[in-house]
């Protein structure tokens, strides 16, 4: 009797209370505090109605399909929305990015700085910081403070515990300090109370990027150990009191990655809750947060980091669960917000993608080895077509690998424009290249008639012109590429034949990588296509990409297996450049992409136009792909 | 019956044992390197050498250097320790990464349950009693047309309807961010966002229960003791809800534990549709990150639900129905 009638309780509440709330639609909660939405319908970046507050006011929510995990700091985890959180309540580097991906001191943090070029081509910084810089808990930011992040974050005791300690990667001592051979970090000096100095490693000099290898942003060492533990220098370098272990930290490591409240924030945000069973964040105003490297400080009181799911996430938008949808890249949900903004009410803001969806050939075995078949493909498939399908129209091609937001790319356009091969669709020119390039045989070595064609190879052998694509499951892309490429009766009257293996995420990354420690079928070289996507950071470094060292083709880099110094050569003046140089780097990157262009180890498919959608209250918000959404933001502000 | 439930056990723990094995094996058979995946994002940053290190060091931490039957000895030691092993996407003991997704799913789930037993019992009795009327056979119709439409289809279109166009209740999520008010406000802020899930799971569960409930109890109507029972002058209420309903539940006693039981399994369209953090979407989530340990544990606590809610079933049919004896 007792259950039963509890049960009727339980349902009796259940009930009334979703009556309750079903009868008052109207009804907001007491204290969330609530924007007005204005009625007046903008475009392209919000319109500046009555300037910007002069304190920080009101409150915005970001919704983003990839959740977040409470793990904020990004040595543990590479979750991009924890990151973005991360980068809201982190400031104060001695390195700051512009809007354009342009590296530069921060005046609001460095006070005075001098660089000291040595002997053995190593280079000194030395930093002295402003007084007066404050965590949000209200703790002073000294030199301390920024060796902490270099010592801490490339400590083996923190690498031990599972964490990825490369911060100092690019500094005069790492590899002894990483490994644990050396307790002290000789690159990284404690010069005073506000001074210190980072020492870059010859080996990696010089380097058009040499700003970002002394980017040194604070931590505060009491919060990741103990008032106990200690950074000391005796004139050789810094190093940790011995008290500082893993076992010693590691249960306190694993409790401060996930700090709210108690999280010493430098940035102009901390973190007031994060509810792990609705996967919100919300952050409030540093106050003490002085500001970026142009003084710019918050504007927005509020800022929610919400969990949205991709079907409903425009209707949270529309319904004000959510204040604003960044990176929105499929056709649909964009027509569907350009729907709402036309109904009023909201605006968005459309920008490049800094990176492309591709077909990367493997370009040392196969018919794909040969540059012509490759130049062949790209002129099989009308690529405006495809992106204009693939992306709903809010795509573009790109011709070479960048994205069109680089400051370099946009000073540089026209001239690459001229001098870049655009690969129009034409199987006239198609065929002409693939004689070019001596596929002028059938399967019996007579003159081409019709069928697959034949090369001759070197040995005399007969090589037939079937690529061997390698797909992933359940990728639209693929779907789409079937469409347009494979099926393409041009394709086989070129006399071109492409066999589709579509397989998991995983075994594809195996026959790219030619992984055999996991399999030995990996190791044999199978397929000569595959549908991939890349993406850029504004460290424009493809070195490595496009390595000729077996070496390092070995360890999984240059997975085109492209072999060609010259390109490689292109990629290493490109970051060799003075950082000075910004002309001499200009000209390095189109000789580069017009050398790509021409070999074409990928075809690039389609760069997306992202589009951002936000509800009218938020102004000057202006996004690209080379910033995060805490950058964007810190400019922005509502009117309420 | 406590022989019988201790054999029960000890075979429980064998079938636990067998699917362990097997669940394992067919784990590591998939193609897939966490220990890449891991430090992939360092293949641009570092030279190749220390990348190369970083990746031993990955996959000696992760314990991938062993072989497979190895691994499961390690893995099955913890296990039986209590640690489940370490999520390589949580970097969190996955005990820890599935506590809140579980007390969600529960959560969620217990009034699903009663709502719909509430809903259907009475509702699949009373079809029985009226057969063949009108009302009967509209319900049939609609737990037909109940049964047959997916849940994800009764998602979207509460959502259209009740959120977008009548703004009556939250797309999705379970409180509004950033909330601060009385425990009442708090209380009718839960019940505004979890009653249009809670709507589609109960409707999405209505339509077999109901017909169950309806055949079982058509059956028990027509045996010659309920034929008895309206003889002997019985009031028409004390036959149905006393001696026919006594009788109907031995065939879907089986069926109402499971229900009872799945308060604890997850929901994947549910929890993705209105974005809440249970159990059927981490075990999805970590299926696509190859996040094996958080699948073992979950699919390994499903199964210790499983072989629970049948054991349970058995047991009860004795207390249902006393001429079945269940120790032997």
């Amino acid at each position: 009797m007792m259950k039963k009638s509890i049960i009727f309780l339980l349902v009796l509440a259940m009930v009334l209370s979703a009556f309750l709330a079903g009868c008052q639609p109207k009804e907001e909660p007491v204290d969330t505090p609530q924007d007005e939405v204005t009625e007046t319908p903008t475009e392209g970046g919000g319109d500046e109605v009555a300037g910007p507050p002069s304190e920080p006011m009101g409150q915005i929510i970001i919704g983003n399909t990839t959740e977040l995990s409470g793990d904020w700091v990004p040595y543990w985890t590479n979750i991009a929305a924890d990151y973005d959180v991360y980068n809201f309540i982190t400031g104060y580097g001695t390195v700051d990015m512009t809007f354009e991906g342009e590296y530069l001191i921060n005046e609001t943090v460095v006070k005075d700085y001098t660089v000291e070029e040595h002997e053995d081509g190593s280079k000194t910084y030395t930093f002295t910081i402003n007084d007066g810089l404050v965590y949000s808990d209200g703790s002073p930011i000294t030199a301390k403070d920024y060796v902490t992040s270099v010592l801490l974050w490339s400590s083996p005791q923190v690498q031990a515990n599972g964490a990825t300690a490369t911060y100092g990667y690019d500094l005069l001592g790492y590899d002894a300090f990483n490994k644990g051979e050396s307790k002290v970090f000789t690159g990284v000096r404690l010069l005073d109370e506000m001074t210190f100095s980072l020492t870059i490693n010859p080996e990696r000099l010089p380097y058009f990027y040499e700003l970002p290898m002394v980017s040194v942003a604070p931590t505060k060492l009491s919060y990741w150990t103990d008032e106990t533990v200690d950074i000391l220098d005796d004139g050789e370098g810094c190093y940790f009191t011995d008290n500082f272990t893993t076992e010693n930290y590691k249960d306190r490591w694993d409790v401060a990655r996930y700090g709210t409240t108690e999280f010493p924030a430098s940035g102009p945000y901390k973190i007031v809750s994060y509810d792990e069973s609705a996967k919100t964040a919300v952050l409030e105003v540093n106050e003490n947060y002085i500001g970026d490297y142009s003084g710019q400080k918050p504007k927005i009181k509020t800022i929610i980091y919400k969990k949205v799911t991709q079907e409903t996430a425009l209707d949270e938008l529309a319904t004000g669960g959510v204040d604003l949808l960044f990176g929105m890249a499929s056709g649909d949900e964009i027509n569907q917000g350009l729907d709402l903004v036309d109904q009023g009410g909201f605006s968005y803001t459309a920008y490049p993608r800094s990176g492309y969806g591709k077909i990367a050939f493997q370009c040392d075995h196969g018919p794909t080895q040969f540059v012509e078949v490759r130049q062949a493909i790209a002129h099989l498939l009308d690529r405006a077509d495809f992106a204009r399908a693939f992306t709903g129209g809010f795509g573009s091609v790109v011709n070479g690998p960048y994205g069109e937001s680089m400051w370099f790319y946009q000073e540089t356009k026209s001239e690459l424009n001229n001098k870049v091969n655009h690969y129009p669709y034409s199987l006239e020119k198609a065929i002409e290249l693939l004689e070019k390039g001596g596929w002028i045989y059938d399967a019996n070595g007579n003159p081409y008639q019709e069928g697959i064609r034949y090369k001759k190879l070197d040995d005399g052998t007969l090589m037939p012109l079937i690529i061997e694509w390698a797909s992933s499951e359940q990728n639209a892309v693929s779907d789409l590429l079937v469409v347009k490429l494979q099926e393409n009766p041009d394709l086989a009257a070129a006399g071109i034949q492409i066999n589709q293996t579509v397989m998991t995420f995983g075994d594809l990354i195996n026959y790219l990588y030619r992984d055999d420690t996991q399999d030995p079928k990996y190791g044999v070289p199978t397929y000569g296509m595959f549908n991939l996507a890349t993406n850029f950071s504004p460290i424009y470094d493809l070195r490595n990409t496009y390595t000729t060292d077996p070496e390092k083709i070995k360890a999984g880099y240059n997975t085109n297996f492209l072999i060609d110094e010259k390109l490689e050569q292109l990629a290493i003046d490109m970051v060799l450049t003075d950082p000075e140089d910004r002309e001499g780097f200009k000209q390095k990157f189109v000789d580069f992409i017009v050398r790509w262009n021409e070999l074409l180890p990928d075809l690039p498919l389609y760069s997306n136009i992202y589009h951002d959608f936000y509800n009218d209250k938020l102004q000057n918000y202006n996004m690209n792909s080379l910033i995060r959404i805490s950058q964007a933001l810190l400019y922005a502000y509502v009117t309420e | 019956m406590l022989k019988y439930t201790l054999k029960r056990f000890i075979y429980m723990v064998f079938v636990f044992a067998i699917m362990s094995v097997i669940l394992f094996g067919l784990y590591s058979m998939i193609p897939g390197d966490p220990a890449r995946a891991e430090v992939e994002g360092l293949r641009n940053v570092l030279k190749p050498d220390e990348y190369q290190r970083a990746y031993e060091l990955a996959r000696e931490r992760l314990g991938l250097n062993d072989p497979t039957h190895i691994r499961y000895i390690k893995w099955a030691k913890g296990f039986l320790r209590g640690d489940f092993g370490t999520s390589i996407i949580h970097k969190q003991p996955v005990d820890e990464v599935i506590k809140t997704p579980l007390r969600v799913t529960i959560f969620i789930n217990i009034f699903s349950v009663i709502a719909g037993l509430l809903i259907t019992i009475p509702l699949g009795i009373y079809c029985a009693v009226k057969k063949g009327t009108r009302f009967d056979r509209t319900v049939q119709v609609l737990t037909i047309v109940g049964y047959s439409i997916p849940s994800f289809i009764f998602a979207l279109l509460f959502i259209y309807f009740f959120a977008v166009k009548l703004g009556w209740f939250p797309v999705s999520g379970m409180k509004t961010p950033n909330f601060t008010g009385t425990t009442w406000e708090m209380i009718k802020d839960y019940a505004k966002h979890l009653a249009l899930p809670l709507m589609v799971m109960t409707i999405g569960s209505l339509g077999g229960m109901t017909r169950y409930v309806r055949a079982a109890m058509i059956d028990a109507l027509s045996m010659d003791c309920i034929r008895t029972a309206r003889a002997k002058g019985l009031k028409e209420r004390v036959v149905v809800l006393s001696h026919a309903w006594r009788n109907a539940l031995l065939p879907i006693v089986t069926l109402l534990i499971n229900w009872f039981m799945s308060i604890f399994y997850g929901s994947l369209i549910i929890e993705r549709m209105f974005n809440l953090n249970g159990l059927g979407k981490l075990l999805i989530d970590s299926l696509f990150n190859q996040d094996y340990n958080v699948v073992m544990a979950i699919q390994l606590f499903y199964i210790v639900i499983a072989l629970s809610g049948n054991l349970l079933a058995d047991l009860s049919y004795g207390i249902v129905d006393p001429r079945v004896r269940v120790n032997k």
